[in-house]
């Protein structure tokens, strides 16, 4: 407490000040004669207009609007207001009634000025800020996904500068990247606000999930926002933009402004929507097998006998079998008494109903209902939407109820009060296992038989009241028959699920004070809590595999992981904004933020075993529980800022801002810290006299964004494990935490050109950015030698360059059709300019296979590495026996990089009257994957590609050199694997045969990722009924993956989000192709 | 209006008021331990790893060809990388798993005791003391055998530069016989610390239950190993001498003094071993037709207990042994199965006995060293030891041991062969130190598989390749280390492996 007195003495001192100055001001504010008008000056849509002026006609006298739009002017009744906006036309009314509101239009031969939400919730014009921005409606939003429950999906292709992986897992998490990877090895996600309020991302994944070992995708937490309550979406890229919400935004923000209840017309105020959504796989992301061989490693090895019917070996999960011949063989389903082939041979062939036909249609139903309305002093709008969503794999479910409201309330002319409260439940069953082991997709895609039915095997689960009759017998002539390796997938599904949910709270309130006419104080409390619950089950009879604490496989077991998570946020700020005369205009912030966090979780589970078989609790285990892993951690931030803006004749704009931070989670000494940024605007359009151009702006900046470290990551603490022998056992973890962590740093640079010319019927943003990241606060992997496999160290240097181009136009306008058009490219890329003392490379992590994901000087941000050809003079060199390629001996070689060159987008909307037709075509270019699928896939027989022509029998001819340089001729049957005798056969490619770079593909893809077709219902048809409009959309997603290098996959699919979250593949679900119908009714 | 602008200053006072330095303390987890359960944390941790048959850990008998594959054969055709198993050997030993210890364990508990400070006028100063002293070389002699395990594995790897945390994390490697030598001055040291009439770690000691006397027993042992593999180096002939000389006076003398580590009936803490073969379920191992011939060509007792008598006609008649050929496919039920006394959940696991000292003392007498006995004493001691310490009874082990195929004066071959067959057939499921025995002494005389992987050059392999994370997380050091062993690879031999 002592230590940090100092720094709170200091922080009261500043309260202080802030506070006389408050009262000073609030003193000095006195009131003019006549009679008191007020009202809202408000945009087309009905947005509120800060800064609006309203000026008594013939007079000098006059105001401004404030944050929300609304004024306060005394005027007597025979005058004439004058309310002015730039970019819209002027519109004057005389000064009779009490409330004056104002709709101010878009003047076409005005400056174009869009009014945006900047950090903190701030309303700026556009065209005064210095930074890169993006808006996005709320409508083009939504209106975008079919059947989406992760408001995170609908970014994809919609804003230059932002990566969206969104990858294939039921509800899964989706990452967003602004402007590249700034953290080596930290979170590299923007940062979500809600009307100025930041949600909480983060995805509650174990470590074992995130390095490809067995897992689910719990999703990121995100997913709770309610898509029905966003007004509009901004995305602020650069750290100028964001530099205000301190550490957590240097990785951009994603600004989320919710709606307020409209005033409008005298109807009701409810709109209805609801919308039904189907998806089915989409064939291009699954393998396509081979039909031509079965079970087995080698010709000869495909039957345990040599009898007139003999019997398939079920134990092998591998299809370089013996050639379908037609022959009567016993297959797995004869040795189980609930299948109607028990005892019988059926016919060697490929099964007519492979891994495919397991998939299911899914199906999302999403309705809501909202209302919204206001009145002279109050707003309010209420929501609430029930999404039911199941996926693709059998027993797979998710409900969501999100119920939310927001209130304003003008409890005297100077004091508004608002409120929103956002209550998320979330339930989840069936999410989909992720990673090498355990997960039946993967063995549809590594570890398969292609003469098994999958029908055979849905008909004996659902026959035998749900036991595990598996087609991978360990022995089928056994006296007790138990699966070799993997269990029937429908007994997977239906058995061994994990559960999920959620229940979340967001909220906020706040008081609004307006001091006089240019300066409101705003107070404000809000709270983002949840808690969770995790359930993961094993039932009786499932094949062994990692579960729970259980430091050894275990065939059944239970376990649940709880989770409590809060944060707090307090903060205080003042707001100014002035004009001074004509030219000068000058507004800004200086606030207080307060943030504290809680993160409690207990993880726990059976061992040994459960005792009583579909009982899923702790008490069932059936030895005595292992101790609990429990996490308690709480931090902290104080910060204080101001910000302040000048504007000179609305053509030249400064900004500049100032934070001090103090975090928790850093050591006292190292844990305050400073940062400032700086930005500029030049709207050169108001000094050149050009009919066409409608704006012109040139802009720049220069900020820095100070970061502080994860809880609890100064001081080693032990872990302790299960008694042995009735001693106890603690062990030292495998991270070494590091008690002299300072800040981190973003230090980034920024400019750009935004025109609008041709009657604002052509955009065009273009912007160059500089970012790097210097004292990384990093968890890496290194030499176990030194006692720890992992550290926390702090240093470095990553640089992040790109381009962002937006390109926006209406090529089409009459009065009954429009085409726009708009377009966004950027391309980022990244290079590791410094490493922490004492690291050569830092590992992101290592997978099975033996690739791993690394940073390393000198090279880009996020190299695999593996082994590699061995080249000679260029060419990959063959071994002269086996006909097989040389292997490097290390896998340290770079064989690819995970990020893309370039992204983009293409977003086009056509409207005839009532009907609008958009499509957006999204689109990565470059960046690699390396897929565990094809590592094993092709080694076991499953893709056609393994059987073409006789290349089993007779081998292929790796195209190559012999050590000497020659061309290579020998055949890869020439190999001591030839088919002389069983168990050989030709393995001409996979893991085997070829090293890591084989299965290193191009990641490049062009989507079709959203198409909606929509039309507003004629009026006309609701004449007489209290129905007031209506909508009726298609909508589609991922209709169409127009292109992509990776087989049978999707280059998107990864396995969570995080940084981990791209460059590796394996079992991942293929992709749903989503159609759906939504139907919205106002009144 | 003033109450307003209070309410919202307050609100934010408020807010910066709580304490932040206090917020970030583990309420959770210790960052304090007893000493002691870090070093039952490594006794366990260290025995986990010599003694499981996980394919992505410990595939050692699978190179000794002992055991071999059912139907993924990987490992027993020396595929390595794939499962990362180097990496996890060596981690397993430098920085323990996530639930057991290894070297990383035992430097810090040794570093716990070092600050213990124990004052003058304490009543048990003494006893204190000296404890204190016997936890220390405790410590040592694990961290000593640890080391030599890395070493016989690896060659060069990190060691005056390894365990030094935050301090160095791209340690140098240093030259394998120089940590040979560092390792014999410590083991000394040890030796000469422990004062056996008083208590060490008391019941953490999950070996041999405090038993100090054993202890050191167990330290000259590992002494007699070092040396072993210093002499047959031939580079340091006389530091090797000394070292086998002093500690051949005070080795293991029976099977009562074997270094074992008890284990439970029930999960997580039974022997690992019944983990891989009975637990999880699979059915990865059946003995390696190699091995199966050699036991079934001597008559040899130890078939009993080493493998299963599953094969059966169709009448239910027993079937002659049948072992899995090494590289290929073999389908279990064919195959005769592992033995069930090692699949029992409470079979112990062991860091080194009797026999395998009797061998060494054995081989020791061959290379010239002027101990105590004669080869044939210590080779029929080690034979008998092993035939006792896995039940087998007097008169089955004597006839065994009359035969001229076994007795030492008749049996075919070098003392090399005779010797290196018969550690081969007593360290069954000794899977490292069989396949040690075999690179030093070039029997049993082993062949590679045909279809082995490329890595292997087409030899058993001599040495496991350094892991990918050294490759990619220690580059510079680790390129100085494959340079100066002569390469990393799998032929590369290590330094006591000279032909």
């Amino acid at each position: 407490m002592q230590s940090i007195i100092k720094t709170k003495l200091k922080m009261k001192q500043k309260l202080k000040v802030v506070v006389m100055l408050f009262f000073v001001l609030a003193s000095q504010f006195t009131f003019a004669q006549g009679k008191k008008i007020t009202g809202t000056i408000s945009d087309s849509d009905g947005l509120g207009l800060p800064g609006a002026s309203v000026l008594i006609k013939g007079t000098n006298i006059g105001a401004q609007t404030d944050f929300d739009g609304k004024y306060v002017i005394t005027a007597s009744s025979n005058q004439v207001l004058v309310f002015s906006y730039i970019g819209m036309k002027t519109q004057e009314f005389p000064a009779t009634s009490s409330v004056i509101d104002v709709k101010l239009l878009a003047d076409a031969q005005e400056l174009e000025s869009v009014v945006v939400t900047t950090a903190l919730g701030v309303k700026r014009e556009k065209k005064s800020l210095g930074y890169a921005s993006q808006q996005i409606a709320g409508k083009d939003l939504v209106d975008g996904g079919a059947g989406n429950a992760n408001v995170a999906n609908l970014l994809a292709g919609k804003a230059a500068g932002v990566e969206v992986s969104r990858n294939t897992n039921f509800g899964g998490s989706t990452n967003v990247v602004i402007r590249g990877n700034k953290s080596l090895t930290g979170n590299n996600q923007a940062l979500w606000v809600i009307d100025g309020v930041p949600v909480d991302n983060s995805n509650s994944n174990g470590a074992n999930q995130a390095s490809g070992g067995k897992g689910y995708d719990y999703g990121n937490s995100v997913s709770d926002i309610n898509q029905e309550d966003i007004e509009s979406l901004n995305i602020l890229k650069g750290a100028a933009a964001t530099a205000l919400y301190g550490s957590r935004a240097a990785n951009g923000v994603v600004m989320i402004t919710t709606k307020k209840g409209k005033k409008g017309d005298d109807k009701v105020g409810f709109t209805f929507s609801s919308g039904f959504t189907v998806g089915t796989i989409d064939k291009s992301t699954f393998p396509k097998y081979q039909d031509k061989y079965g079970a087995g490693y080698g010709f000869g090895s495909s039957f345990l006998n040599n009898n007139a019917i003999p019997t398939v070996d079920t134990s092998n999960d591998a299809s370089y079998g013996d050639a379908f011949d037609g022959r009567m063989v016993y297959q797995w389903d004869a040795f189980s008494p609930y299948s109607k082939n028990f005892g019988q041979a059926t016919p060697w062939s490929a099964s007519a109903n492979g891994p495919v036909t397991f998939f299911n249609t899914s199906k999302s139903n999403i309705n809501s209902l909202s209302l919204e309305k206001s009145t002279e002093k109050s707003s309010l709008a209420l929501s609430y939407v029930n999404t039911l969503q199941t996926g693709i794999l059998p027993n797979s479910e998710l409900k969501k109820n999100q119920l939310s409201a927001r209130f304003s309330q003008k409890i005297n002319e100077k004091l508004t009060a608002n409120a929103y409260a956002a209550v998320t439940l979330q339930n989840t069953v069936g999410r989909n296992t992720t990673g090498y082991s355990g997960n039946i997709v993967g063995a549809f895609r590594q570890w398969w038989q292609t003469n098994v039915d999958v029908q055979e095997l849905k008909r004996n689960y659902f026959a035998s009241e749900g036991q595990n009759i598996t087609w991978n017998w360990a022995n089928p002539n056994a006296s007790k028959l138990k699966p070799a390796y993997w269990d029937n997938p429908y007994f997977a599904r239906y058995q061994n699920y994990s559960s999920d949910n959620r229940t979340r709270l967001f909220s906020y309130t706040s008081l609004n004070y307006k001091i006089t006419s240019w300066l409101s104080a705003l107070g404000r409390v809000s709270l983002d809590t949840y808690k969770e619950l995790q359930e993961e089950r094993a039932a009786v009879g499932s094949i062994a595999s990692v579960f729970g604490l259980s430091p050894v496989n275990e065939t059944s077991g239970y376990q649940r992981y709880d989770i409590n998570f809060q944060e707090i946020n307090y903060d205080f700020m003042l707001n100014f904004n002035k004009k001074f005369g004509d030219d000068i205009s000058l507004n800004g912030v200086v606030g207080t933020n307060s943030r504290r966090n809680k993160r409690d979780n207990v993880l726990a589970s059976t061992i040994g075993g459960l005792v009583t078989p579909g009982v899923y609790a702790l008490s069932n285990s059936r030895y005595e529980l292992p101790f609990p892993i429990e996490n308690k951690a709480s931090w902290g931030v104080d910060g204080i800022y101001a910000q302040g803006s000048i504007g000179f004749k609305d053509t030249y704009f400064v900004d500049a801002s100032i934070r001090r931070d103090v975090s928790s989670t850093l050591p006292n000494g190292n844990n305050a810290y400073t940062y400032p940024a700086i930005s500029g605007s030049f709207l050169f359009s108001n000094l050149v006299d050009k009919e066409w151009l409608n704006l012109g702006k040139f802009r720049m900046n220069y900020a820095e964004v100070g970061n502080d470290a994860e809880p609890l990551s100064l001081v080693n603490t032990y872990s302790r494990s299960l008694n042995f022998n009735n001693q106890p056992i603690y062990t030292l973890p495998n991270t070494n935490k590091n008690s002299n962590l300072k800040s981190e740093r973003t230090k980034s640079f920024e400019v750009g050109l935004e025109t609008s010319a041709l009657d604002r019927r052509l955009g065009f943003d273009i912007t160059y950015y500089k970012t790097n990241t210097v004292d990384q606060i990093a968890s890496t992997a290194v030499s176990s030698a030194s006692g720890f496999t992992n550290a926390w160290v702090n240093g470095g240097n990553i640089e992040n360059s790109g381009l962002e181009l937006q390109l926006t136009g209406t090529p089409i306008k009459t009065e009954n059709f429009s085409w726009d058009v708009s377009i966004n490219w950027s391309n980022n890329k990244s290079k590791v300019v410094g490493l922490p003392e004492g690291i050569d490379n830092l590992q992101l992590g290592s997978f099975q296979g033996g690739v791993s994901i690394n940073t390393s000087r000198g090279e880009a941000y996020g190299s695999i590495k593996g082994t590699d050809y061995v080249y000679t003079n260029g060419q990959r060199t063959v071994d002269q026996t086996t006909g097989k390629y040389l292997i490097s001996g290390t896998s340290d070689n770079t064989i690819g990089n995970i990020n893309p060159d370039w992204i983009g987008g293409v977003r086009n909307k056509l409207t005839y009257k009532n009907l609008s037709f958009s499509f957006l075509i999204d689109t990565q270019k470059g960046g690699d994957i390396f897929s565990l699928d094809m590592y094993y896939g092709l080694a076991t027989g499953l893709y056609k590609e393994t059987a073409a022509g006789t290349i089993r029998e007779t081998g292929i001819v790796n195209a190559g050199v012999a050590p000497d340089g020659t061309v290579n001729t020998v055949s890869t049957v020439n190999g001591n694997l030839k088919s002389t005798g069983p168990g050989k056969y030709s393995n001409n490619y996979g893991y085997l045969a070829q090293p890591n770079k084989a299965f290193v593909y191009d990641a490049s893809y062009v989507k079709l990722r959203e198409v909606s077709i929509s039309y507003n219902l004629p009026k006309s048809l609701f004449k007489g009924t209290f129905v007031n409009g209506g909508t009726l959309s298609v909508l589609g997603s991922n209709l169409w993956i127009i292109s992509k290098n990776l087989p049978y996959a999707d280059p998107e699919s990864g396995l969570s989000s995080g940084n981990k979250s791209r460059g590796y593949s394996t079992g991942s679900l293929p992709t749903t192709r989503d159609i759906g119908f939504k139907l919205t009714f106002k009144f | 209006m003033k109450k307003i602008i209070y309410f919202l200053s307050l609100t934010a006072l408020l807010s910066s008021c709580s304490d932040l330095s206090d917020l970030n303390n583990d309420e959770k987890n210790p960052s304090i331990v007893p000493a002691s359960s870090l070093f039952t944390s490594a006794e366990k941790g260290i025995a986990e790893q010599v003694v499981n048959t996980n394919v992505n850990k410990n595939i050692f008998r699978l190179v000794n060809q002992q055991w071999t594959e059912t139907t993924y054969l990987d490992e027993s055709v020396y595929q390595w990388v794939s499962r990362k198993i180097s990496d996890r050997h060596w981690d397993a030993y430098f920085a323990g798993t996530s639930n057991n210890g290894g070297l990383s364990d035992l430097a810090l508990s040794r570093s716990y005791i070092e600050k213990e400070e124990i004052i003058s006028s304490d009543p048990d100063f003494k006893k204190k003391t000296i404890a204190k002293k016997n936890q220390i070389a405790m410590i040592d002699i694990l961290m000593v055998y640890s080391f030599q395990i890395l070493v016989d594995t690896f060659g060069d790897i990190p060691y005056s530069e390894a365990l030094k945390e935050s301090g160095n994390y791209l340690p140098k490697y240093d030259k394998a016989v120089d940590i040979y030598k560092d390792l014999l001055v410590r083991i000394d040291q040890d030796i000469n610390n422990i004062d056996v009439g008083y208590p060490g770690f008391e019941s953490a000691d999950v070996i041999y239950g405090d038993d100090l006397t054993k202890w050191v027993k167990f330290a000259n042992s590992i002494k007699l190993k070092l040396g072993v593999n210093l002499k047959a180096s031939g580079l340091e002939n006389a530091i090797a001498d000394a070292a086998i000389i002093s500690a051949s006076n005070d080795v293991f003398a029976s099977n009562a003094d074997n270094a074992k580590i008890s284990y439970q009936k029930s999960v997580p803490n039974t022997n690992p071993l019944y983990v891989d073969l009975v637990y999880g379920g699979r059915n990865d191992f059946v003995p390696a037709e190699t091995f199966v011939n050699a036991i079934v060509a001597k008559n040899d007792p130890r078939a009993k207990v080493y493998f299963a008598q599953n094969l059966e006609d169709d009448n239910g008649n027993v079937l002659p042994y049948k072992g899995g050929v090494v590289g290929e496919k073999n389908s279990f039920g064919d195959y005769t199965h592992i033995g069930a006394k090692i699949q029992e959940p409470d079979f112990k696991g062991t860091y080194l006995d009797y026999a395998e000292v009797e061998f060494l003392l054995a081989e020791a007498v061959e290379r010239g060293v002027a101990i105590n006995g004669s080869a044939a004493t210590h080779y029929t001691n080690a034979i008998e030891a092993s035939m006792e310490d896995w039940g087998i009874n007097k008169v089955e082990a004597d006839a065994y041991l009359a035969q001229s195929t076994v007795a030492y004066a008749t049996a075919a071959g070098t003392w090399q062969q005779k010797i290196g067959e018969q550690a081969w057939y007593a360290l069954y499921n000794r899977g490292f130190e069989g396949w040690t025995s075999a690179r030093r002494l070039n029997f049993p005389a082993i062949k590679p598989p045909a279809n082995a992987d490329a890595a292997a050059e087409g030899q058993v392999p001599s040495r496991m390749t350094y892991p990918i994370r050294e490759q990619t997380l220690n580059a510079t050091n680790y390129n100085a280390a494959a340079a100066a062993i002569g390469g990393d690879k799998l032929k590369t031999h290590i330094f006591w492996d000279i032909d």
